[in-house]
């Protein structure tokens, strides 16, 4: 499906805070071109569901708050316009210099050190999604009941 | 000495065309050919690809990002990537449409197999039960394929259900993970055996560890499926240039097989094409002609042929394909070790799954995690992108997919027909594959061994994580123009020849009576000889 492309400077605004969350670092402009010149094909790019925008709209204040809106919509919205934009600029750092590198390969050292980290990850995730939870379930909620778009 | 039509060019094309060439015949080769892209930087790593390329993106993920696999209920692994498009794409005047499952059309110069992950694998005397032929018959044709196109293994225990025949040249060496399960498994083995009827091997693959005739050793670029840049792994293409060198071999590419004309006696006098290019029509005339368009492509034709004579629509029962199950596992003892993905990306070992009856034997490869897209398997963790990348990262180097796949065997409701498309002279192939009753307990009974043994090799299985591949994603399509012994309408004779059309042969898997489980691209290659022999 291809869609209207939104002016370059917001999906710009969002790559960059995008891109922070992802891989801790600001994006190239050969990133953000493949970005632009990917966005039109994202299968649910869009969405008319008031979780979806409102979940775009959270993710794009920073790196703090696209992780709380990814950690919810992973659980509640895995389709989500929020999701796949994500994933499609994943696809481009894993395959772009400099961020590949780090993004394709895997954490070396002490086994007992790297499963103590994962376990780190995981809490940070938790406290992600309820993070998430309590600033966007009751929205989410209540557009489900009252059957709004 | 006879002029033999042949349509198609993949793995049993050409192996039927070499044959027939090596017995003296003049074979005529029509084909619709995309071909292959010319390798980029042949010399590069999977990873100095990435710097060394000036738009990377493009061609890992192609120019429109078509290659990202996004989030999806029936999410992938992996994805096509946009290099092998050519593979996929279908040429103007072939038109399909299936209900219940995925059908996948190759047109490509070399075919599906231009895309596999060259398993290797001969069939048994079990696997061959419905077959109008024994194992014996298939042997030495499979030793000659073994010899045409390099094949790697050697004996160990999944030899009691997939016989090596002939010269098998020297696996690959083992990657760390794939040598951790294989150690493991020899710690457990008679256990194993035992208790669950599983069984571990070295993969039997058309990968080569050493050079080849004309093409080079494995040197472990993890392009695998990007496509290998030296040819270390076979692709019919390499045969086909074999054909092109002997005398009385035409190569026809460009143009759309459509269908035949026979006569009242049911003798081919013409087959009629369209050239890809302008849609002009062409014919073509011959003593023998030969399909090996694929079970889904070579069936339109005859489809089509009987329709266009008789205003008939007929169907043909029996289509098949196997079900395939891919279950992500981590190898604890891995993590904290470092991963190459320069090296080999596909399977290199193989297991076999034992169940009550021959036929019902589970076949699967294993690959361990080395150079990948990692986009679609971080997304499928359940956590946070940030999270998942973390995560991922952390356990890289223990992870693996074994890729399980199911025997089938032929159902009267599950057929190919033919409708005509309104206003126009065109036809569309209708495919219906209905859902196989005992499919649900095979895949839970398989699933149940599967995790045990991979417990047992220290391995867990994540919850959640396992994926029924959609109906039709296996291209291991089959058993629409059966052989059979006895005749009777819309099959073949054991020699591969119609019982309809008296000069008209079946060289692909339309022609198999039953799918075991195993990956059918050697039979295919096997089979495709042992016709030509028969001509």
């Amino acid at each position: 499906m291809t869609q209207a492309v939104p002016a370059v400077e917001p999906l710009a605004a969002e790559c960059r805070v995008f891109c922070r969350y992802l891989a801790d670092l600001e994006p190239s402009a050969y990133v953000l071109a493949c970005y632009q010149r990917a966005w039109p094909t994202v299968p649910a790019g869009s969405s008319q569901f008031l979780i979806d925008r409102a979940l775009l709209s959270v993710a794009r204040w920073g790196s703090l708050a696209t992780r709380v809106a990814d950690a919810y919509a992973r659980m509640f919205r895995p389709y989500a316009p929020l999701r796949q934009r994500l994933v499609l600029l994943l696809a481009i750092l894993e395959n772009s210099p400099p961020s590949d590198a780090p993004l394709n390969s895997a954490v070396e050292g002490s086994r007992p050190a790297i499963m103590v980290g994962m376990a780190l990850t995981l809490l940070t995730g938790g406290v992600c999604l309820l993070a998430g939870i309590l600033l966007l379930g009751p929205l989410h909620l209540a557009s489900v009941l009252g059957g709004k778009r | 000495m006879s002029r033999i039509l042949l349509v198609g060019s993949g793995a049993s094309g050409v192996h039927f065309a070499l044959t027939a060439l090596e017995r003296g015949h003049q074979v005529t080769m029509l084909d619709v050919g995309n071909q292959r892209p010319a390798a980029v930087l042949p010399q590069a790593s999977f990873e100095q690809l990435k710097s060394l390329l000036p738009d990377p993106v493009a061609y890992f993920l192609g120019e429109r990002g078509e290659g990202v696999v996004y989030p999806a209920p029936q999410g992938s692994y992996y994805g096509h990537p946009p290099s092998k498009q050519y593979v996929f794409d279908i040429p103007a005047g072939f038109a399909a449409r299936a209900s219940s499952m995925e059908p996948l059309f190759s047109f490509a110069r070399g075919g599906f197999a231009e895309a596999w992950t060259a398993g290797a694998y001969a069939f048994n005397s079990a696997d061959l039960e419905e077959f109008p032929f024994g194992y014996a018959e298939l042997e030495p044709c499979y030793a000659r394929v073994a010899r045409r196109i390099g094949v790697g293994g050697m004996p160990d225990d999944l030899e009691r259900f997939i016989p090596l025949n002939g010269e098998y040249l020297t696996p690959l060496p083992l990657d760390p993970h794939s040598q951790l399960l294989w150690d493991r498994y020899h710690l457990r083995r008679e256990q194993l055996n035992r208790s669950l009827g599983f069984y571990l091997g070295r993969s039997r693959v058309a990968t080569l560890s050493q050079p080849y005739g004309d093409r080079q050793a494995c040197t472990q670029l993890g392009r695998c499926l990007w496509g290998c840049p030296v040819e270390a792994i076979y692709t019919p293409v390499a045969t086909l240039r074999e054909c092109l060198a002997r005398p009385g071999f035409r190569y026809v590419p460009g143009v759309l097989a459509r269908h035949f004309e026979f006569d009242e006696l049911g003798r081919i006098t013409k087959l009629i094409a369209r050239r890809t290019a302008d849609g002009g029509r062409v014919e073509f005339e011959s003593e023998v002609v030969a399909l090996a368009a694929g079970a889904l492509a070579s069936s339109k034709i005859v489809l089509d042929s009987i329709f266009r004579r008789t205003g008939k629509t007929s169907v043909l029962p029996g289509l098949m394909d196997n079900r395939q199950v891919h279950v992500p596992f981590l190898s604890p003892r891995m993590i904290g070790l470092p991963v190459r993905t320069a090296s080999y990306q596909f399977h290199h070992l193989a297991i076999g799954i034992e169940r009550a009856a021959a036929r019902d034997y589970v076949h699967g490869q294993i690959t361990t995690l080395k150079a990948a897209s990692i986009h679609p398997i971080v997304q499928s963790l359940p956590v946070d992108l940030r999270g998942a990348l973390a995560l991922f990262r952390g356990i890289r180097a223990g992870l693996g997919v074994v890729n399980l796949n199911l025997s089938d065997s032929r159902r009267s409701d599950s057929f190919l027909t033919l409708q005509p498309i309104n206003g126009s002279d065109e036809t569309e192939l209708r495919i219906h594959y209905a859902d196989d009753p005992a499919e649900a307990g095979q895949i839970s009974a398989a699933m149940r061994s599967l995790k045990r043994a991979l417990k047992a090799l220290g391995c867990f299985v994540p919850p959640g994580m396992t994926r029924i591949r959609p109906k039709g994603a296996s291209v291991h399509y089959a058993g629409t123009l059966p052989m059979s012994a006895s005749k009777k309408e819309h099959t073949c004779d054991p020699a591969g020849r119609s019982h309809d059309f008296q000069n008209l042969y079946i060289v692909d898997g339309a022609g198999f009576p039953f799918l075991p489980s195993k990956n059918l691209t050697f039979t295919l290659m096997a089979n495709a000889i042992r016709i030509a022999e028969l001509i």
